[in-house]
């Protein structure tokens, strides 16, 4: 089934790379879509903290998750992330 | 009704406090006001402020956003919103003021997470006790040097009490979100940066 985002549109599984784009499309950040390939990092596209925190809290309140710290390291890349919502939601 | 900047860079005319060598968000968000209201009237507001990392130099607001800024605003004029850049100008900031945030540690009633004011402080405008007691909050935890990122009202913050605010999300020691409540109910959000990271 296809998801078409809205701005609070809420993710259910599965979770491609291509929606989590769509989601940091969204937001207002310094991430070059463009460079961004599915397992880059996301600093290395031009993410800083803040870009990294809102992706995270964005991602959680479309999610209706919670990200615990110690799984932040996972989800840096689109892959990761994906990876791990999938994993997380199924 | 529709929000016209009648600028495009308007310098922000601001000074250092006490010896702090960097501008945060009291600093500039009032100014940010003036500016709104010089132009848009006063009944637009300066609904959110961004800021990306310490800003060590004299700073403009831009009706032109790029993606170089040290920092964006947005305004709501009803059901008007646009958002604005700030850009370092790479001069000095020559003036500064001896007092800076005032502290609340003796006044407010703090817990876990939270603090709160129960009334006004003289002498203190509502954001410069909003951040004092996010300063508060986040020292029960953090020992280390942070910084608000992002803040944003829902509703306008004014001179209405209790004022306090709650740390409602943490990932780990490096990021916290904060609840900006006043008079009990929810007006807005702030996130911070923890532990000098950048």
């Amino acid at each position: 089934m296809t998801q078409e985002p809205g701005p609070f549109f809420r993710i259910a599984v599965p979770v491609s790379t291509a929606l989590l784009r769509q989601i940091i499309a969204q937001l207002d950040t310094r991430i070059n879509l463009k460079k961004l390939k599915d397992n880059t990092r996301l600093r290395d596209a031009g993410a800083d903290s803040l870009d990294l925190f809102n992706f995270i809290l964005a991602i959680e309140e479309r999610c209706g998750i919670v990200i615990p710290s110690e799984d932040v390291g996972q989800v840096n890349t689109l892959d990761g992330m994906a990876r791990y919502l999938n994993e997380k939601l199924s | 009704m529709p929000i016209t900047w009648s600028f495009k860079n308007a310098p922000l005319d601001l000074a250092f406090k006490a010896a702090r060598d960097y501008l945060h968000s009291t600093d500039i968000f009032p100014a940010l006001v003036d500016l709104v209201h010089l132009q848009c009237g006063s009944q637009a507001q300066v609904e959110s402020l961004t800021i990306r990392r310490p800003i060590r130099y004299a700073i403009l607001a831009s009706s032109e956003p790029s993606a170089t800024d040290v920092g964006s605003f947005r305004v709501r004029h009803g059901a008007e919103v646009v958002t604005g850049g700030l850009r370092e100008m790479g001069q000095p900031i020559t003036r500064r003021n001896s007092i800076d945030l005032p502290s609340v540690a003796d006044t407010a009633l703090s817990g876990p997470g939270f603090a709160r004011l129960l009334k006004p402080m003289q002498g203190c405008v509502a954001l410069e006790l909003v951040v004092s007691l996010m300063k508060l909050v986040v020292a029960q935890s953090n020992p280390g040097h942070w910084w608000l990122c992002q803040i944003h009202f829902d509703i306008p913050l004014s001179a209405v009490f209790p004022l306090e605010v709650r740390m409602s999300r943490q990932i780990g020691n490096r990021f916290g979100v904060f609840d900006i409540v006043q008079a009990n109910s929810y007006i807005g959000s702030a996130r911070v940066i923890l532990d000098n990271s950048t």
